[in-house]
């Protein structure tokens, strides 16, 4: 068992196989070794690092991505989600951030990977106004860079 | 209020005023400004590191830029995708310094190549990629801007001259474009030229080299053989001749094996009007050359003469799992036996030890054998496969083509079509009562026939099935006898055949279908049934589409045939909502309202 002490200084005791899922506590696990002393997360909180745990449960046992390559750089031109994924992150926006950041820090590509996309497809189809209302963003444009963002829409989508 | 606003400005002209409240105006704008990026600094995707935001604009970016299929390679997605750019300015901070975001300069159905010209500047000296292009008159030096520089060109894929979609020309030619187009590209994968309109690719393209090339398709480009830029590591290659290679500059014999024999990575080899010059039988009496192994390849097509497809099949060696498909062209290939020889060769071809997966070819099992396509002057092809069951299917492209029956000879001299389970004919009418009769009928394992086409066409089916007489009896091999349930059945024709399925095609009349063409079908149904009635599972017969019939044929039908499962997939159903389908409306009422509609024990606990 692996223990990990969350930001929010609440342990959780993990089976070393199911957060081995995160490449950052795997590589520390080889590097220190078998230790009693409990692998510190200052970025992530407790609520967020269950939900983590949740995805790396189920997943447990399957291989992990063999690749360091980005599929997205590499042309993966899908936005598709296994369905138990969707499920999973059927969760508020602010968990939704909180589980990218995470899987970001603790290296689990695959989530990470799954988080994106999540973003990527709530924004598909929406106008630049309609995806800052969606995250809730201001505009913060000059004059002159709207003048020019005017423009480039005009090319983008001139048919 | 007013007079709030305007204390301290009595004493200036109207001018003055303006100028002095449009700066006022201006300072709170750019304070508005300032607090918004303030504000958005706060806000979740704002809190994410750079790169995790840049990947979720990448995966965004890619989803929509779609590509049709990789012999086209063209994109023709959109570049809504931009607008990540215009939401706020760190993001656009963030995608304009992300470079591969915009080293896909391919305009699909733009207009205006204007946003391939910021796409160009924005990638800056990275690898790009153009998969297609609209030429437009703002920009007319553009294209030769972006191609003047091989050492950055990673993809390539541009039809040249051609009015195109919406009737938009692409005013370019290879000729001039590619004009002493000498240089090295050392990170170029994938090349898809298509030339129209008499266009050609000059000689010496590409001539310093293109190593990293791994896909190479050209169309009429009328490059010569020794001018083509293979690469070891191609892995695709398909070129394409709309002249029959009549003025193309065709390899001999030699050059093309040895040129084969460079590219042991070949996946997919596409070759039509490009086989070699000379054939074997012109060549002077010498030793055969080894045989060329392509032990990757998994598609094969080879479009020519006859003899010159009998020729090449017969000096190369592909695994067993390799599509292959032969495209006649001439009217001599029936006659001459060249296809007989290309049959004949092409069981050596797989015959040979390539070895996949460490299994030499001749020891896979069944679901390993290739499939073939056969190809008469793009009007019929009959696409043969075993996997993962043998399964023939055949396919003509002219309704009023007759596959012959001296073809489906050729096909049975040189494939064993014993195993054959299911067949799945389209087009039926290309099928004669007497191939089916002396091909299909007498095959001891076939359990399952598709016959797409009109009622018609299916009856000479039913006319076969029915009718048992003139048949040469063939009995199943050992092997097979209890497979194929031979135990009770007295006749010698569809022995195992317990899954008959009619597809209709599209009717011109809305005529009902006549009772004598029911009883016809009633008819040959049960003479089939009867004699299948020792066979364990109960026969079936379905109807797909609705062109025919209609509830009371199908009641007849089903009346009539009582030991045939009659199935149709056009009948009438009371809609019937799913169970889950309505618990989860009612947890959906039950969140929104706070009432709980389900009464699950679970729930409760």
């Amino acid at each position: 068992m692996v223990l990990l002490l969350t930001s929010d200084n609440e342990m959780f005791s993990v089976a070393e196989d199911v957060i081995k899922r995160s490449a950052y506590i795997k590589n520390m696990l080889e590097d220190v070794g078998e230790s009693d002393l409990p692998i510190p997360l200052p970025n992530v909180e407790s609520n967020v690092l269950v939900k983590i745990l949740e995805y790396c449960e189920h997943y447990r046992g399957e291989p992990l991505p063999a690749s360091d390559v980005d599929p997205a750089e590499i042309g993966d031109r899908s936005l598709d989600i296994a369905d138990w994924d969707q499920k999973y992150m059927a969760v508020d926006q602010e968990m939704l951030f909180e589980i990218i950041l995470a899987a970001n820090y603790l290296d689990i590509k695959s989530l990470l990977d799954v988080g994106c996309k999540t973003v990527a497809k709530m924004m598909k189809g929406k106008s630049s106004e309609e995806i800052r209302t969606l995250f809730n963003i201001a505009n913060d444009f000059t004059p002159e860079e709207e003048a020019q963002i005017r423009k480039e829409n005009a090319w983008a989508e001139c048919r | 209020m007013l007079e709030g606003i305007k204390h301290g400005f009595e004493d200036l002209d109207a001018a003055t005023y303006d100028q002095k409240e449009a700066r006022r105006i201006a300072g709170l704008e750019e304070e508005t400004r300032l607090f918004n990026i303030r504000r958005n600094a706060s806000t979740l995707t704002c809190r994410l590191p750079v790169e995790v935001l840049a990947k979720i604009f990448i995966i965004h970016s890619n989803e929509s830029l779609e590509s049709s299929d990789p012999d086209d390679g063209l994109y023709w997605g959109d570049f809504v995708w931009i607008r990540v750019t215009h939401v706020c300015r760190h993001w656009r901070e963030v995608a304009l310094a992300y470079i591969p975001l915009w080293t896909n300069l391919s305009t699909g159905f733009l207009k205006s190549t204007n946003i391939t010209e910021v796409l160009f500047q924005r990638s800056r000296a990275a690898p790009i990629e153009l998969n297609n292009f609209t030429w437009d008159p703002e920009h007319p030096d553009l294209l030769q801007r972006i191609v003047s520089q091989p050492s950055r060109l990673r993809s390539l894929c541009l039809e040249s001259y051609k009015v195109g979609y919406v009737n938009r020309p692409t005013r370019f030619k290879f000729k001039s474009l590619f004009a002493n187009y000498t240089d090295a590209a050392p990170i170029l994968e994938r090349l898809i030229l298509k030339a129209y309109a008499r266009d050609f690719v000059p000689q010496g393209f590409l001539s310093g080299g293109a190593p990293s090339l791994n896909h190479l398709t050209l169309f009429d480009t009328k490059l010569a053989w020794g001018d083509l830029p293979l690469a070891a590591g191609l892995t695709h290659l398909h070129l394409e001749d709309g002249d029959n290679g009549k003025f193309l500059q065709r390899p001999t014999f030699q050059e093309f094996t040895d040129a084969l024999k460079q590219l042991p990575s070949l996946q997919c080899l596409i070759l039509m009007g490009y086989l070699p010059l000379d054939t074997r039988h012109s060549l002077p009496r010498s030793p055969p050359s080894p045989p060329v192994h392509l032990p990757l390849l998994q598609v094969l097509k080879l479009a020519d003469f006859s003899d010159k497809i009998a020729d090449v099949i017969g000096v190369i060696r592909v695994p067993a799992v390799c599509a292959v498909c032969f495209r006649y062209r001439g009217d001599d290939f029936e006659a001459s036996g060249n296809v007989a020889r290309a049959l004949e060769n092409l069981n050596i071809a797989f015959d040979d030890e390539t070895e996949v997966d460490d299994t030499p070819s001749k020891h896979r099992p069944l679901q390993a054998v290739p499939i073939l396509e056969l190809m008469h002057g793009g009007i019929c092809r009959i696409h043969l496969s075993r996997e993962p069951e043998c399964a023939l299917d055949i396919l003509p492209t002219n309704t009023h083509f007759w596959i012959s029956v001296e073809w489906h000879n050729i096909l049975k001299q040189h494939f064993d079509l014993a195993p054959l389970v299911d067949l799945e004919v389209s087009e039926s009418n290309s099928l004669s009562r007497e191939t089916w009769k002396q091909i299909f009928a007498p095959l001891p394992n076939l359990q399952k026939i598709s016959v797409e086409g009109t009622l018609e066409d299916f009856l000479t089916f039913i006319y076969v099935l029915q009718d048992d007489s003139d048949l040469e009896a063939i009995p199943p091999p050992q092997d097979d006898q209890e497979s194929s349930g031979s135990g009770g059945i007295p006749n010698s024709h569809f022995t195992a055949l317990t899954d008959v399925t009619f597809c209709h095609a599209t009717k011109d009349d809305d005529d009902e279908v006549p009772l004598s063409v029911i009883d016809t079908l009633i008819h040959g149904l049960k003479r089939w049934s009867s004699r299948s009635s020792g066979q364990n599972s109960k026969i079936s017969f379905e109807i797909k589409g609705d062109a025919y019939f209609d509830e009371e044929d199908i009641a007849l039908l089903r009346k009539s045939l009582l030991d045939v499962a009659v199935s149709w997939d056009s009948e009438w159903k009371p809609f019937e909502v799913p169970p889950d389908f309505i618990a989860a409306q009612l947890n959906e009422l039950s969140d929104d309202s706070g009432t709980d509609w389900t009464d699950t024990e679970d729930d409760s606990d």
